[in-house]
């Protein structure tokens, strides 16, 4: 390792030679020394620049040699402080024409250099772009990542304006636009401090453009959702914390409950609930924020709404889970079902005057009966009272109470008819399934006796309620037996007199305890559903009757009453003709124990 | 020039009584117009002498900024009159870009005030 490498310098071509031979001094390769002048003096530390660049001034013809110590900045932008020793050689008119000299490396300084070289190895290889900037905004320093960023040798970066970062020992975001990777994102963080023994910013760059494309992603896909979710007006959509208060409100939340989202946020769900639902409530999400488990999940669950004015809205609701830091969050789907369920109401009780309508032949037929028992006893009384004998009192009493019983038969014909048309009660009730059977079963006896078809009841003395509408689920009856009678009645006109099969249709009444429910089930001897509607039979507008004979809503109405009523009904052939099972959930002792429900059982 | 904002380039006669500014950005975003309001508010309020702001869409015009060695945006660079000012941030924090643009002459310690 040599100590001193000799140079020499033609001043008037600006040329620099260095012998091949001198590789470098002290680790330093003299490969590094540019071959001109002015090149070497971009090498040179620019506040040593202008010193260096007037070295020869100090010499005459007289006083030839110099000798200067200064500091050049190498690529990996470490520093070497240098000593050159040089004479100069002069032309005819006294101007300098060539320099013989010598450049060494200041000895002492190698073990301070040494140090300087391990932190000038972490700064270049850091992934962040540093500069070090002075009082001017000049670069003084800048690593290899800076010269990557902006695809500048170290060289042209030193000495060129960069700029006064407006940050101080802070970070702002900024932009750079890189040759060929395009707009980057970057961190710039501004630290103070000292450069060749003056005041110096370090500025370091970090690329976070990733991080930052993430972000934005992000926040469109948040703002995506909320858009989405916010502006369906619709469906309410509404998410609460563990603690139970809101955190989300939309459009269609204000439309089904009245609140605007700032007069909610944060305010508990409890308030858009009825008063008298509140506990079941808050114990449901007490225990799904407990266990984590929840039955409620992915179905469609009825309940109350309170609307701000107070009145209570039908609402069906669908609720998903989430979880952050601050715990599981609930997010909830709610639908107004006020209209729905007026629709179908409106359509069971359109639906009921049509099986009223339908059934009028047969009333008719059953009040002529009392009618004419009436008339005839009236008759005859009339055509008695003519003659002179005077009618025994037994006699007349005996006509008198046909009149009064026959008058009071007609009566309860009528009175049954108008219990059927009325409109059924808002809230499902306990009632019992045997009530209802029974009174079809009264409703319908007279018309089938005359249609000379035997109704046979298979019903055991005591048997689980159910939750519904006594009226609803006679009307289902109803409709099963009309159904089963017609279905009857026209196979009896397909086929030849004598060939004519049973006329009976059967009402079984079982508990299912096993599944905690009960079954109904109406099968009658009709020939069977044809084998191209079973799997269509509960559409709406299908029948298989005669035109004008039947609206084909009853069934497709059945089937609305019994799923409403959390129940299935189901249709199939066997034997003779078709069986038709409606499943109801039976309510358990406890809910009959509901002093609620009872209430409305009264 | 390449801006929507702020045309006009600058008349030879008027740049005595002027104060020239060029703002390079990336992309006229929203933030960026926000930013050229406030600066020109600022200006309007802070400097006697009537100002002009340019904008400079590094995106679109990239060898302006290679020319003038902006590597990063947003710069403010005081083009006009002469020592030229570069200052680099998100021009939030007013009171640097005043002091920064305060400075005109060599005073050391007024420049110590910056780093």
């Amino acid at each position: 390792m040599n100590s001193i490498a000799p140079f020499q310098w033609d001043v008037i071509s600006g040329e620099h030679k260095r012998p091949a031979a001198t590789c470098d001094i002290l680790g330093l390769e003299i490969s590094v020394f540019p071959s001109n002048e002015e090149a070497f003096l971009g090498l040179v530390l620019p506040s040593d620049r202008d010193r260096v660049h007037r070295r020869l001034a100090t010499t005459t013809p007289d006083n030839p040699t110099y000798e200067i110590e200064y500091r050049i900045c190498l690529r990996d932008g470490s520093q070497r402080s240098l000593i050159e020793n040089g004479e100069v050689f002069f032309g005819e008119n006294n101007s300098a024409e060539m320099v013989i000299g010598t450049i060494s490396a200041r000895v002492e300084e190698t073990d301070i250099s040494l140090d300087i070289l391990k932190l000038n190895k972490i700064v270049n290889e850091q992934a962040d772009a540093v500069v070090i900037i002075d009082i001017d905004g000049i670069i003084r320093f800048a690593n290899p990542a800076a010269e990557r960023i902006v695809n500048k040798k170290s060289e042209k970066l030193v000495g060129s304006q960069f700029g006064i970062p407006l940050t101080h020992d802070d970070v702002t975001e900024v932009q750079m636009l890189i040759p060929d990777k395009g707009l980057i994102y970057a961190e710039m963080h501004t630290v103070h401090t000292d450069w060749d023994g003056e005041p110096a910013q370090l500025v370091s760059f970090r690329d976070i453009t990733e991080r930052k494309h993430a972000e934005q992603e992000l926040l469109e896909s948040q703002q995506k959702y909320r858009s989405i979710c916010y502006s369906a007006t619709t469906v309410a959509i509404i998410s609460i914390g563990a603690d139970n208060n809101l955190t989300a409100w939309n459009l269609g939340a204000q439309r089904i409950f009245g609140y605007k989202e700032d007069d909610v946020l944060g305010q508990p769900i409890t308030r858009f609930i009825p008063m008298r639902d509140w506990e079941p409530h808050e114990a449901d999400l007490k225990r799904i924020a407990e266990t984590g488990e929840n039955h409620l999940f992915g179905k469609t669950i009825e309940l109350r709404g309170q609307h701000k004015n107070g009145i209570e809205i039908p609402v069906e609701l669908s609720l998903g889970v989430w979880h952050s830091n601050k715990g599981p969050q609930f997010s909830i789907v709610i639908t107004d079902t006020t209209e729905r369920k007026l629709a179908m109401a409106q359509l069971i009780q359109s639906s009921k005057l049509a099986t009223l309508g339908e059934m009028a032949t047969g009333l008719a037929h059953e009040l002529n009966q009392p009618l004419n028992i009436i008339r005839m006893s009236s008759d005859t009384l009339t055509e008695v009272l003519k003659e002179d004998d005077i009618p025994s009192h037994d006699f007349l009493n005996k006509r008198l109470e046909r009149i009064s019983s026959q008058t009071q038969r007609a009566a309860s014909i009528i009175d049954r008819m108008r219990v059927f048309g009325r409109t059924p009660q808002d809230h499902a009730m306990i009632i019992s399934p045997r009530d209802a059977v029974f009174a079809t079963s009264d409703m319908m006896k007279e018309q089938l006796r005359l249609c000379e078809i035997e109704l046979a009841l298979d019903v055991p003395e005591t048997c689980p309620s159910v939750k519904g509408d006594l009226i609803q689920l006679e009307q289902v009856l109803l409709n099963l037996l009309t159904n089963a009678r017609d279905a009857i009645e026209e196979r009896a006109t397909k086929t030849t007199a004598g060939e004519n099969g049973p006329r009976c249709i059967t009402i079984t009444l079982k508990d299912a305890p096993a599944t905690k429910t009960i079954e109904l089930m109406v099968q009658d001897t009709g020939g069977g559903i044809p084998q191209n509607v079973v799997h269509k039979i509960f559409d709406p507008f299908l029948t298989t009757k005669e035109i004008g004979k039947g609206t084909g809503l009853g069934l497709s109405i059945s089937y609305g009453i019994i799923t409403d009523m959390g129940g299935t009904i189901t249709a199939g052939n066997v034997d003779e003709g078709a069986l038709f099972t409606v499943t109801l959930p039976a309510v358990n002792e406890d809910q009959q124990e509901n002093p609620e429900m009872r209430l409305q059982v009264q | 020039m390449p801006t929507n904002i702020e045309p006009a380039p600058v008349e030879a006669e008027e740049t005595k009584d002027i104060f020239v500014f060029i703002l390079y950005v990336a992309g006229i975003t929203d933030q960026v117009k926000k930013m050229v309001t406030d600066l020109e508010t600022l200006l309007e309020n802070e400097c006697s002498t009537a100002c002009k702001v340019e904008v400079i869409d590094v995106i679109t015009m990239p060898e302006q900024a290679a020319q003038n060695n902006v590597f990063v945006t947003p710069t403010l660079v005081k083009s006009f009159p002469e020592p030229i000012v570069k200052l680099i941030g998100d021009m939030k924090d007013t009171g640097r870009i005043m002091l920064a643009l305060s400075i005109n002459g060599e005073d050391e310690d007024e420049k110590n005030l910056l780093i």
